[in-house]
């Protein structure tokens, strides 16, 4: 059952420039930090486990 | 109030605690790393069980027996001569644990609530969807048993647990025992689906509920919005869920199905279920519409099959309202959706009939009604759930 790694042959590993990398890694921290902040008026559990 | 996926929908489910983030690290971190597949698969097996562990506590005993009963039974799937006993068995368990999840009956008749409180936190809805495309699968044929680790990825998994999606047993086993290396963009559009179903989630669905969402107490036209904003705010809060288990499914490398696609351009209730709950859809269409369908197309050949694929629809959709819920609204909301694709197949049949395919190309084509059908359709879709939570 258990199937063989499948292979990546086609394009390098880093497809990206660091600006963007940067930038969208941002983007992805903003939106956490502002679920982060809501979550506690969402569900206040969130907060009392930390 | 359950919504949406039957479950998970209204309040935060496992997204909130840290337990949920350390097995989702544990597991970006421990299946990406192992590259030899059935320590992977024993891997990703041990932090689902360390999950339910977190979830459950002393009641993952009573859960592992269960599932090791079930692991054995369909073990014997290969036995020719045992597998109509084994479906019957299955199913008439796993329905009673359904039966028992839905309903406070059992609960009560038993006089604690620990087997209901059991089947909530694993999502058993979910579960029992899983059970019965394993079963079908190895009734068929398709494959041979899963091992025990296989069992427990396919049937809970931790991301997947709280509000799907609701993989395919095929899709499952097709999948690599490795997966190929994700690249930089690659991760990226990952962690983009995870941070923006949280967004979703806590930011987007929480504004629209608290601007706009009263029970439906509001009046007259408020009343007509909130019948809109209520079906936003199950797509926010619903779609966020499955965007995250999608984001970490890629992340960890363990195949994870979409369970939307863009539900407000649906031309008609048969293109909705192609968009909305997707994974659902696919399992009614797998696993009730089209055996449903065959079987009573085999024993009535000469019925319209017109009619035997309404009553098919019919059939399905019920069930589809009692998995979400053993209420009067869910049961209407079936109902409507079973009435509405039932007149969807007439409408479309009727007019390959009276058009040509020309005249039924400029039909499609027709940009205004287009706009229409997609209001007709989100519109129609909007008032069936209104209607479960009106006689919730």
């Amino acid at each position: 059952m258990f199937r063989p790694a499948a292979q990546r042959t086609d394009e390098p590993l880093r497809d990206i420039s660091r600006a963007e990398v940067a930038f969208r890694s941002l983007l992805i921290f903003v939106q956490i930090g502002a679920a982060y902040l809501l979550a506690e008026q969402v569900s206040p559990f969130f907060y009392q486990q930390f | 109030m359950q919504a949406g996926g039957g479950e998970g929908a209204a309040n935060a489910l496992f997204i909130d605690t840290y337990y949920f983030w350390l097995i989702a690290i544990a597991g970006i971190v421990a299946l990406r790393v192992l590259t030899h597949a059935p320590t992977r698969q024993y891997a990703w097996a041990t932090l689902n069980l360390l999950f339910l562990w977190f979830v459950l506590g002393w009641l993952i005993v009573p859960l592992l027996g269960g599932g090791a009963v079930l692991f054995f039974l369909l073990r014997d799937y290969q036995r020719p001569n045992h597998r109509l006993f084994l479906t019957v068995l299955i199913a008439t368990v796993a329905s009673a644990l359904f039966l028992a999840h839905k309903s406070a009956f059992f609960g009560h008749v038993g006089g604690d609530l620990w087997l209901q409180q059991l089947l909530a936190a694993v999502g058993f809805s979910f579960v029992f969807l899983r059970i019965v495309d394993v079963a079908r699968a190895l009734q068929d044929g398709r494959g041979p048993p899963p091992g025990p680790a296989e069992l427990v990825n396919y049937l809970v998994p931790f991301h997947m647990l709280a509000a799907g999606p609701i993989q395919a047993y095929d899709d499952f086993a097709r999948q690599p025992g490795v997966p190929t290396p994700l690249t930089t963009r690659e991760t990226l559009d990952a962690a983009q689906r995870v941070a923006g179903g949280l967004f979703k989630k806590f930011v987007l669905a929480y504004a629209v509920r608290k601007v706009f969402l009263t029970d439906l107490q509001a009046d007259g036209i408020w009343f007509v919005l909130e019948v809109q904003m209520l079906l936003l705010w199950l797509y926010l809060d619903f779609s966020a869920y499955s965007d995250i288990a999608v984001g970490l499914g890629r992340l960890m490398g363990v195949a994870t199905p979409e369970n939307f696609d863009r539900p407000w351009l649906s031309r008609n209730l048969i293109d909705f279920w192609d968009r909305w709950h997707i994974s659902l859809s696919h399992w009614i269409r797998r696993n009730l519409f089209i055996p449903i369908q065959l079987n009573l197309m085999r024993r009535y050949p000469r019925t319209d099959p017109v009619l035997i694929a309404s009553l098919a629809i019919g059939v399905s959709f019920f069930m589809a309202g009692i998995w979400h819920g053993l209420s009067p609204g869910w049961l209407l909301w079936g109902a409507m959706h079973a009435i509405g694709l039932v007149a969807v197949r007439l409408y479309t049949g009727w007019l390959q009939k009276r058009r040509s395919p020309a005249e039924i190309a400029a039909y499609r084509d027709n940009r205004i009604l287009l706009l229409v059908s997609r209001a007709a359709t989100i519109e129609y879709a909007a008032i069936a759930f209104a209607v479960v939570f009106m006689l919730k």
